[in-house]
This record gives structure tokens, sequence and C-alpha cells, in this order.
């Protein structure tokens, strides 16, 4: 086995129920120590994906390979898993303790042994001293800390982590988001975590995975995915962004590309995808954190696409404020700009709209409404 | 919650029910009970002083034997019907195939739907001294009129008559156990059988509790089963008390008979129920 060999090789898998195709044609890895999200919205086939890799549905097409062995006719015990559930499923006839070392029962740890590795465990999930405890004496957020302890307690090939945190309230999910990073970090395991919150899967994962109805539609760490989707599902499904619909015209002479929106707008845009085949962009994404709203004949430096525009409402959300602006052609945009007290302008006034060729990114594919 | 005095007004309803035909009913059987029986007339003497004579006379061993061997008949049929009927109803909550699951409930309702008389002829046609499968008595080392095979005829028909039931209340108890705790213990390198034993039994543990009281119960009070299927042989303490109130018009006896039965039931439920709940607290304890 070598360092660059992935721990789990998903090729190609397919699974129907009756009609609907919950998964069509799904491959990815999980590198060594890597920690993917595979993101989505209700009903993408995450849940799926992840009982596939465990063991609990059977693809109808497709490989699944852990640690460079086909696992795709294994049973879930055989393939040396580590699987946390939404609701965390512990034992309830059972004390944290015995929750802790079943796994290593299974696998016939001597008693010392398991008994160091559990104290390990619960001194990395921080909490030591309720081994006693049965999981109704435990808070949710306690109860989340045993199923990891649980999981990662007979050192399994690969977590997997469905909807981990959201059985939590808001805040505690916020906190517990980054330590469950770093204990998954310190225990060094390969992690996929299903999620259909974009916030959870970008500050926890190396890599995401997102997926709708079934397919993969970008696989990339959750940088380029914000920064460059590939299409309209990921541009608008991972943060807001304005969307302009058109054609990409043609190339410009400073490396950017000529766009003409439907309205009759020329914008000019980042070039699109150069390879042959790839699809022909629909339209013209924009963060809204990349517009910038000036008063109307400031003087710029640098190389802008400017629109006048119109201040339709103005929000103010204490360290940023949020613009709904509108172009005289009736296309609505929002932005977004640091409150770095200086006056607003009020509803109704006319603004310039300024925003840098790089930061238009044409894509291909229809925006889901 | 307390409840308000109005919510007490819903009571009363029930309560007369309970109070018209059940109460009432037994206290007159209870003290019919207590009255003295002369042979040859109806009835207890109402005018002669009360008397324990009838319960006393239940102390002989010739009696109390009926007890024994209703109960421990009873208690060996509900035992095995949890045997046979856990696996089926294990099969039934978890199978994801529809219609599996529908096949099996199908089957069990009709099974409660015939008509026991009619399914303990079959039996005693099939397996009797006479019937075409007589000689499965051999395998058990005796013959199909011996006694012994009487009561293991009388166990198969009180099986027949309460696995139905204790399966149809197993698939409750096993569909409101998790099923990613199987799944849990199954990613944690258990084989199915080890997660169902490991988790789903010691949880099941109230349900099963429950399921045996239902058969246990329907098995002692059982009065059909031993009169077509035990031959005289295998007479249950319903049996006796029959003969008791029809045959020689004993009512006091038979009065006393019932009283005891009752007693005794109410001991075993609460005494089995205080055991069990001592012995798993943790399965007793969620849900
Ligand atoms: N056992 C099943 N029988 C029939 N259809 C199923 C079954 N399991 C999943 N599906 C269907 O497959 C598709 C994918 O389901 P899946 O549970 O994988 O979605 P998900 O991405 O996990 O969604 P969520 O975020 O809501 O949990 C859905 O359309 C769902 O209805
Ligand atoms: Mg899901």
């Amino acid at each position: 086995m070598t360092a660059s060999q992935p721990v789990v090789d998903i090729q190609n898998i397919s699974k129907r129920y009756g009609r609907t195709a919950a998964l069509d044609r799904v491959s990815f890895e999980l590198k060594r120590g890597e920690c993917v999200a595979l993101l989505g919205p209700s009903g993408c086939g995450k849940t799926t994906t992840l009982r596939i890799l465990a063991g609990f549905e059977r693809p109808d097409a497709g490989v699944v390979a852990i640690d460079g062995r086909d696992m795709s006719n294994a049973r879930p015990y055989e393939r040396n898993i580590g699987l946390v559930f939404q609701d965390y499923a512990l034992f309830p006839h059972m004390t944290v303790a015995e929750n802790v070392e079943y796994g290593m029962k299974r696998r016939g740890v001597p008693k010392a042994e398991r008994e160091r590795r559990r104290r390990e465990v619960l001194r990395l999930v921080r909490l030591d001293g309720l081994d006693e405890r049965r999981p109704s004496q435990l808070s949710g957020g306690q109860q989340q800390r045993v199923a990891m302890a649980r999981a990662l307690a007979p050192n399994p090939s690969v977590m997997l982590l469905d909807e981990p945190l959201s059985n939590l309230d808001a805040r505690l999910r916020h906190d517990l988001r980054h330590e469950l990073r770093e204990i998954l970090s310190a225990a060094g395991t390969t992690t996929l975590i299903v999620t259909h919150d974009q916030e959870e899967a970008i500050a926890m994962a190396d890599r995401i995975v997102l997926m709708n109805h079934g397919r993969i539609q970008q696989i990339g760490p959750p940088r380029s995915l914000y920064e460059r989707p590939e299409n309209a599902f990921v541009a608008s499904f991972l943060g807001r962004c304005n969307w302009f619909d058109g054609v990409v015209e043609s190339a410009l002479p400073d490396g950017s590309a000529l766009f003409r929106t439907t309205e009759g707008l020329a914008l000019r845009v980042r070039l699109p995808d150069p390879r042959v085949g790839a699809p022909a962009p629909s339209g013209v994404a924009v963060r809204p954190e990349r517009l910038h709203v000036v008063e109307a004949g400031t003087e710029l430096d640098g190389d802008f696409n400017r629109l006048p525009a119109t201040v339709t409402r103005l929000h103010y959300l204490g360290a940023d404020l949020r613009f709904d602006l509108t172009l005289p052609e009736g296309r609505r945009l929002e932005a977004v700009v640091k409150a770095d007290g200086r006056p607003l302008p009020a509803p109704g006034d006319t603004v310039a709209v300024a925003v840098a060729p790089a930061d238009c990114v044409p894509v291909a594919g229809d925006l889901p409404q | 919650m307390r409840p308000t005095p109005a919510a007490w007004l819903l009571l009363v309803p029930g309560g007369l029910l309970l109070g018209g035909l059940m109460v009432a009913p037994l206290g007159l059987l209870a003290l019919e009970s207590l009255r003295e029986f002369v042979g040859g007339r109806v009835g207890g003497q109402a005018d002669r002083p009360l008397t324990l004579a009838n319960y006393a006379e239940l102390l002989n061993p010739a009696y109390a034997l009926y007890f024994w061997e209703t109960f421990r008949i009873g208690a060996l049929v509900s035992l095995l019907a949890l045997i046979f009927a856990f696996p089926i109803a294990y099969v039934a909550a978890r199978t994801p195939r529809r219609g599996l699951r529908k096949g099996i409930l199908g089957l069990l309702i009709a099974m409660l739907f015939l008509s026991v008389v009619a399914r303990l002829y079959a039996i005693l046609m099939a397996y009797g001294p006479t019937g075409p499968l007589k000689g499965i008595a051999q395998l058990f080392g005796t013959s199909a009129s011996s006694a012994a095979f009487a009561e293991v005829q009388v166990m198969v028909g009180l099986l027949h008559f309460v696995l139905p039931i204790v399966a149809l209340t197993l698939i409750g108890t096993v569909q409101n156990i998790n099923p990613r705790l199987e799944e849990a213990a199954m990613a944690l390198g258990a084989p199915r059988w080890r997660a169902v034993t490991g988790v789903v039994l010691p949880l099941a543990v109230p349900g099963l509790l429950s399921a045996f009281l239902i058969a246990f119960a329907m098995c002692i009070s059982n009065f059909v089963v031993p009169l077509i299927l035990g031959r005289g042989v295998v007479l249950f303490v319903s049996n006796l008390m029959y003969i008791r109130f029809s045959e020689i018009a004993n009512f006091p006896s038979g009065a006393a008979i019932g009283i005891i039965m009752l007693v005794l039931s109410f001991g075993i439920v609460f005494g089995l129920t205080a055991v069990i709940r001592r012995l798993w607290p943790a399965a007793g304890g969620v849900r």
C-alpha cells in the first residue's frame, strides 16, 4: 500500500430506488488523513452514498474500495469503518465505557488494552470522568462526543459522519464544528462528513464533493468551489450569488471575455473554461461581496465593469451592509460591503456598481429556482 | 400533571363498566366460595355460616396438581412462543421487502381469525392416535395415545393459540427499537446475530415480558385446548372449574378455585415483573 493510494475509492456507483435514481455514476476518492464533506440539498443522495460505503446498501453498479481492497460485496462488519449517526445511536443499555469499548471487544482486543484505548479516546474528545454514565444521562453535545469516541476507538480506516451536528442547537453546532475538526485531525483519520449545511462543509472540509439529484456537480477545496464554480448549481448552492444570463461573445485582448446579457448589457468577464467539450456558459455569477458600491461619478483605480444602479433597500448587519440594487434594465442585484463608517446612500439614490472582470465567473447550466 | 376534577369524570363510564361487569360478579364469586356445599343441591347454602372448607379442600395434592400442571405448561408454552415468535417479529419489523412483511402479517392475522376449535381438531386428526402423522410421537420416544404425547399436543395447541398474538406484540416491540442501533453495532464489527442478541434483545426485554405475560394469561385460563387435545389426561384448572360448576353443581368449590387462580395469577404477574425490572434496570428504564 503506497502513501498516495486513496483510502476510499468510489467508482461509478449508481443506485435506483424504484424510479428515482438516488445515485448516478458517482465517483470520488478520499486520500489518507483527508476530511471530505459530501454536500448537497435534501434528497440528493448523500445518505445513500454513505450507506453504500458502510455496506448497508448495495450499489446497482460501481465499485467501492477501502484501503485498496474491493469492498463492494463486503458486509458492514468486515469493512473497518467508524460510523457516527445523526441521532448518535448510542446503546442505551450500556454505559459510556461499554459503548466506547464495544467495537474493540468485537475485534477481540484484550481488556487492558481496551481500557487504555478507551481512556485515550475519551480524553481526545474531552470527555473524562463520565465513563459510568448511561447515554440518557448525557447532554446532546456529550452524546455526540461519545459517538465520536465509540467510532474512533477501534482505529477505523475511515470515519463516516452523517449530519453529525444537525441535532444540536445553533450555538453548540458552531462551537463543535471546529472542535470536531480538531479531534479528527488529532486522530489523523480519513473522514467523510455528510452535511447539507454549506457553512459546516466550508469550515470543516479539506475538499467538498457537491452533489445534486444523485450526480456529482463539482469536487474541490471549498475555495475553488466558491470562487470557481463549474456550473450554476454550484455557484448558487455555495453562498449567495448574483446572476446575469446571456452569452459569451468573444475573447478580448486583455485576457478577459466579452459577455452580453439577455437585456443587451455588456460585461467583461473571466475567460470561460477553454477545455474542449466544456459546456458553453449560460450566464455569469458574481458574489455579492465582490460588488463595490460607490457614489455615482467616483473615479476608480483599476479595471472594473461599471454599472449605474438605484438603491432599493439597505440592510444594516452590524459588521456588514447589504444593498438591494436595481439596474436600469430592471435586473436586481445584491451587494455586501464592509460597514466602515462612511456616509450611506439612502434608498432611491443612484450609485455606481463596480465589479472586476476576474470576479465575473461565466458558468454553464440553469440557475435552480 | 395532576388530573383536574373534571378529568376524573372521564373515568366514570369505564368505572361503571368495570364495577358492573367485573367487580360485582367477582365479589359474588368470592362470597359463594365461602359458602357450605351440600351434595346433591345446586349452589352453596346462603343461610348457613361462612366457611373456609372449600379452600382447605384444594390443599389436597390431587387438586394442587391441577394448578401446578396448568402453570407449568402455561409457562413452558409462553416461553416457546417467545422463542418462535421473536425471529418472525424481527424479520417482519426489519425486512426492507414490503411483500415479505405483509405476507407475515397476513399469515399471523389469518391464524387469529381461524376458529380455535377447527385448528385443534385439525391437530388432533393429524397427530392423534388415529391420524396419519401419529408416527411423530415416536420421535418423542412415546406413542400417539400416551399421556406424555397428550401433553405435547396440548402444548402445540396452546402454541397455535398464542403464537400470532405474541408475534404481533413483538413486531411493535422491535419496531420501537431504533434500527440505527443494530447498524451501529454492525459498523463496529458485530455480525447481525451479535447485534440482535447484544443490542436488540436486551432493549426488547420490557416488550418480551409483556408478550410473555399475555401468552401466559391466555394459556393458564385456557379451557378448550386441554378439553379437545388433553383427552382427559391433561386437564387445566379451567376444566376442573367447569366440572365443579356444571357437572356436580358444586358452585362454592368452583368459586374457590376461581379465586385462588386469580390470586396466583396476580402474584405471578407482579412477581415476574419485579424480578425482570431488577435484573434489567436499564432495559426496563428506557422508553
Ligand atoms: N429506502 C429507500 N427507498 C426508496 N427511496 C429511497 C430510499 N432511500 C433513499 N431514497 C430516495 O433516494 C434519494 C436520495 O436519498 P438520500 O437519503 O440519500 O438523500 P440525502 O441526500 O441524504 O437527503 P437528506 O439531506 O434529506 O438526508 C431520495 O430521492 C430518496 O427519496
Ligand atoms: Mg440524509
